[in-house]
């Protein structure tokens, strides 16, 4: 008994030690690969399909290690804020950059207009709805709640609800907004048919087969929609403008364009 | 620092809706999982592992990923959600019934474990006592059963109700974060601190999520407490 | 005699098979056996916790149990009063509200007889936890005899109080007997203390039944007394307290139906006891010895004649049936026993301290 009971305990620290060495090696590994040169990239939800290609094909081009970080603008501004240090920061709207070029953290010179896009009114693949005039009594067109993104934080909300205080429905919706932490997650929503309609980039669309466009915002009910890409102060060294002018050269032009952006 | 206590509208209306929810959770959760913990703890049925491993799922689940799931079921195009919506007209998710929903099953693992593993410790030596004096299982569980395993019952309350007014992931997904009708306290601190500048008022609310989880520690030992002591008085 | 328990219960257990048929009469019956044979497992399918592979349980006309008739009484319906050898006396509950646990409104008379008889008054408003041991028995015979049992189980009595206490409990149930005419079953490994409340028992060895009837007809089979022999046994003589002799500090017994008469220190009986007060004496086999004429200036204040029945022989024991009035069994060696030629139909003294006997 007592025999047995000693190789069970051998056997229970031979498994504790070789988990602790697997976790090590990761642990390492990971160090070491960050002894690499690695570029940090927070941008804007809208832009992940487009982003993460683009990054690949630095990625094989360069001998470099391109980690992403996709949320809200806004969420980004504020993490940048709180002390997150990318090199390269891509907004969905003029704001935020400016908000960190107001806190001296990012390079004022290095934010530049990338591509620019328009709203779409989006339903459920299955929906009823086929095609409808934003202008022609917007809230009936649809019942329950309309998706969009976070107004205070998402651009995207912020382009919709523009656009919808321009149309005049301001008082009509303010109560049958579904508020979204980013513009991915009110594209969901509409995906889930949780909702009747929704308001994302026209770009999101392209690549869901769950939705259909029903009509395209006019431009004129808000603000210019544009993509902006910044340097970060403390990030601002060779690799960095390498990568930076990668997503302004011709070669991501056809990309842009490829997922649906207007170059301007 | 004035500016700490003066709470916006919208601010008090999370306060008093994550309340609500909680209260309404844990109200819906404590049968629930009397019923449940009791069924764990005394009987023996093929299967029981399956049972509370499923059981005890939220609790490991990131609560996003529940909440998730929970859409997946309760949302008009899910398996229980599409008889509400097609027949009743109830949209389930992204509705206050839904933070209701969502807090529920996060805490359901959690009550039901603590009731559970009080119901085990009551001696049964005793409920079988209770049967030769004549009394129905029923008479059995209200009035030997339920009463020794009280102060488990009451941390499970409390519980339950400290998690849901915790709950974030969950909600979320599955109620949105919607002002006024889903958007509790942790989706309002969330809301808040997503906006740059919005410092005062993430702190006013972190403030009062503070105080309300320490109150219904406090709580739950000084309920104990007085159980605890009304046993041996 | 209509019994008020009939029962033949079969129950395979792990070790034994349970293999029990017997009739109950009114009145206190013991059963008694090494711990492990089945003694609780035997109440347990009276009081229907446990049910048999097959049998019947009759209680008072009434059918608890015929597996041959698909019958199966649940056990809030049985009416058995089970006093369980660890009382299970309900912690949250005063006293009061134990005892009508099974009875919510008894007849107040009869509630106030049971607290009377087992003298729990003072312990109503009290919980179990700021109760003695002997207390708490009380109380949970109270609360089974309330409850409107028909018959009371009793499983070990003895076995959680020490040597006083045991003392303490027995009268309570003799009186509770007297009064309530309730058919008490008791199980116990502790022959003694079964013996100072009964003569009626039930031995079981292996889960079967050994022998069932007064204690003195058991002794006459061997196997019987092996197996009181092996759980520390003792004589049991009925009798009557005659006369105080003050003088001597002794009090003088005598039997009512023979002869015998026995002289006790006064202090091993306890409390003031009156004449004519009926008594059971208690004394080891082996604390007795055997004369073949009385005996002059010698120490003891014990020579009782009788004459020798039987005798069993042993391991190198000799273990003789007296009649001294009533049987007691005295135990000797073989040796002394040839020696001095003690055989059936002799007439031999027994010899023994007053200091050896226990009384109740």
């Amino acid at each position: 008994m007592k025999f047995r009971h000693w190789l069970k305990l051998l056997f229970m620290k031979k498994l504790i030690f070789c988990f602790l060495v697997i976790v090590m090696t990761f642990a390492c590994t990971n160090k070491n690969k960050s002894q690499q040169t690695e570029l940090l990239v927070f941008s804007g939800a809208g832009l992940t399909n487009v982003v993460t290609e683009l990054a690949e094909i630095y990625e094989a081009e360069n001998d470099i290690d391109i980690k992403l970080n996709f949320a809200s603008s806004g969420t980004l501004a504020r993490q940048i804020e709180q002390g997150a240090q990318p090199s390269v920061y891509i907004s969905a709207n003029e704001k935020w950059v400016d908000y960190l070029i107001n806190l001296d953290l990012v390079v004022p010179e290095s934010k530049e207009k990338v591509v620019g896009t328009s709203m779409a009114v989006i339903v459920p693949s299955d929906s009823e709805t086929d095609a409808i005039t934003f202008l022609d009594h917007f809230p009936s067109q649809f019942k329950g709640r309309l998706s969009i993104g976070d107004p205070k934080h998402v651009p995207a909300g912020d382009y919709a609800w523009k656009a919808i205080e321009s149309g005049g429905y301001a008082e009509a919706l303010t109560d049958r907004i579904l508020p979204a932490k980013d513009v991915r997650s009110a594209l969901m929503v509409v995906e889930l048919g949780e909702v009747e309609m929704g308001i994302v980039y026209k770009t999101d669309v392209l690549k869901s087969k769950k939705v259909k466009i029903v009509s395209i915002v006019p431009d004129d009910l808000h603000p210019p929609i544009g993509f902006y890409a910044s340097i970060l102060k403390n990030k601002n060294n060779e690799q960095t403008k390498l990568f930076y002018n990668f997503l302004t050269s011709k070669e991501a032009k056809d990309i842009w364009i490829k997922h649906g952006f207007n170059i301007e | 620092m004035s500016e700490l206590f003066k709470y916006t509208a919208s601010e008090w209306s999370a306060i008093q809706l994550s309340l609500s929810v909680a209260l309404i959770c844990a109200v819906i959760t404590l049968p629930l999982a009397i019923a449940v913990g009791w069924f764990l703890a005394r009987k023996k049925f093929f299967g029981k592992s399956v049972v509370e491993g499923i059981i005890h799922l939220p609790l490991v689940l990131p609560p996003i990923t529940t909440g998730y799931l929970l859409l997946l079921v309760f949302g008009n195009r899910g398996f229980i959600g599409k008889f509400f919506y097609e027949v009743f007209g109830i949209q389930i998710a992204f509705s206050f019934y839904a933070a209701v929903i969502a807090a529920i099953f996060v805490s359901f693992p959690l009550v039901t474990r603590s009731i559970r593993l009080s119901i085990e410790l009551v001696d049964q030596k005793l409920e079988e006592a209770a049967r030769t004096l004549g009394a129905s299982n029923l008479r059995v569980f209200f009035t030997i059963t339920l009463p020794l395993a009280l102060p488990g019952v009451i941390s499970g309350f409390i519980l339950s109700f400290a998690r849901s007014l915790g709950e974030f992931g969950a909600t979320i997904s599955f109620a949105g974060n919607i002002e006024g009708k889903t958007q509790t306290l942790p989706l309002a601190i969330f809301s808040e601190m997503q906006v740059p500048g919005q410092e005062a008022s993430t702190m006013r609310l972190v403030v009062v999520s503070v105080i309300l989880s320490l109150l219904a520690m406090i709580a739950a030992e000084f309920l104990n407490r007085r159980v605890i002591k009304s046993k041996t008085a | 005699m209509t019994s008020a328990l009939s029962f033949h219960i079969k129950l395979q257990r792990n070790d034994f098979t349970l293999d029990v048929k017997a009739e109950i009469p009114n009145g206190i019956t013991g059963i008694f056996g090494p711990s492990g044979h089945g003694k609780t497992s035997l109440l347990n399918s009276i009081a229907g916790i446990v049910t048999p592979d097959s049998g019947y349980i009759h209680l008072n006309g009434d059918t608890l149990l015929d597996t041959n008739n698909k019958i199966n009484v649940k056990i809030r319906q049985r009416k058995v009063g089970y006093v369980f050898q660890d009382e299970r006396l309900f912690p949250h509950y005063t006293i009061k509200k134990n005892l009508l646990y099974g009875e919510k409104n008894p007849d107040q008379e009869f509630f106030d007889e049971v607290v009377d008889t087992l003298q729990i008054a003072h312990l109503l408003n009290k919980k179990p936890e700021q109760c003695s041991g002997g207390e708490k028995q009380r109380a949970a015979i109270g609360r089974a005899i309330i409850s409107g049992s028909k018959i009371l189980l009793m499983d070990e009595p003895f076995s959680a109080l020490d040597v006083n206490l045991r003392r303490e409990i027995i009268p309570y149930l003799n009186r509770v007997h007297q009064k309530f005419s309730l058919p008490i079953l008791i199980v116990s490994h502790d022959l003694p203390d079964l013996l100072s409340l009964t003569d009626n028992l039930l031995l079981l060895k292996n889960g079967q039944l050994l022998g069932h009837g007064k204690f003195t007809d058991l002794l006459d089979q061997p196997e019987n007394l092996e197996l009181m022999h092996e759980s520390g046994w003792y004589n049991v003589m009925h009798l009557s307290v005659f006369a105080h002799l003050e003088s001597k500090n002794m009090v003088l017994l005598k039997s009512n139906k023979s002869n015998l008469q026995i002289q006790a220190l006064a202090q091993t009986i306890g409390k003031d006891v009156e004449v004519n007060q009926e008594l059971k004496v208690l004394i080891k086999p082996e604390s007795i010895a055997l004369s073949k004429e009385p005996v002059q200036n010698i120490s003891l204040r014990n020579q009782v004649e009788g004459t020798m029945k039987e005798v069993f022989l042993k391991d190198g024991l000799a273990f003789c049936v007296v009649d001294v009035g009533e049987n007691i069994i005295v135990e000797v060696t073989e040796a002394s026993q040839k020696s001095m030629c003690l055989e059936k139909g002799q007439r031999v003294y027994c010899l023994f301290k007053s200091a050896s006997l226990k009384i109740y």
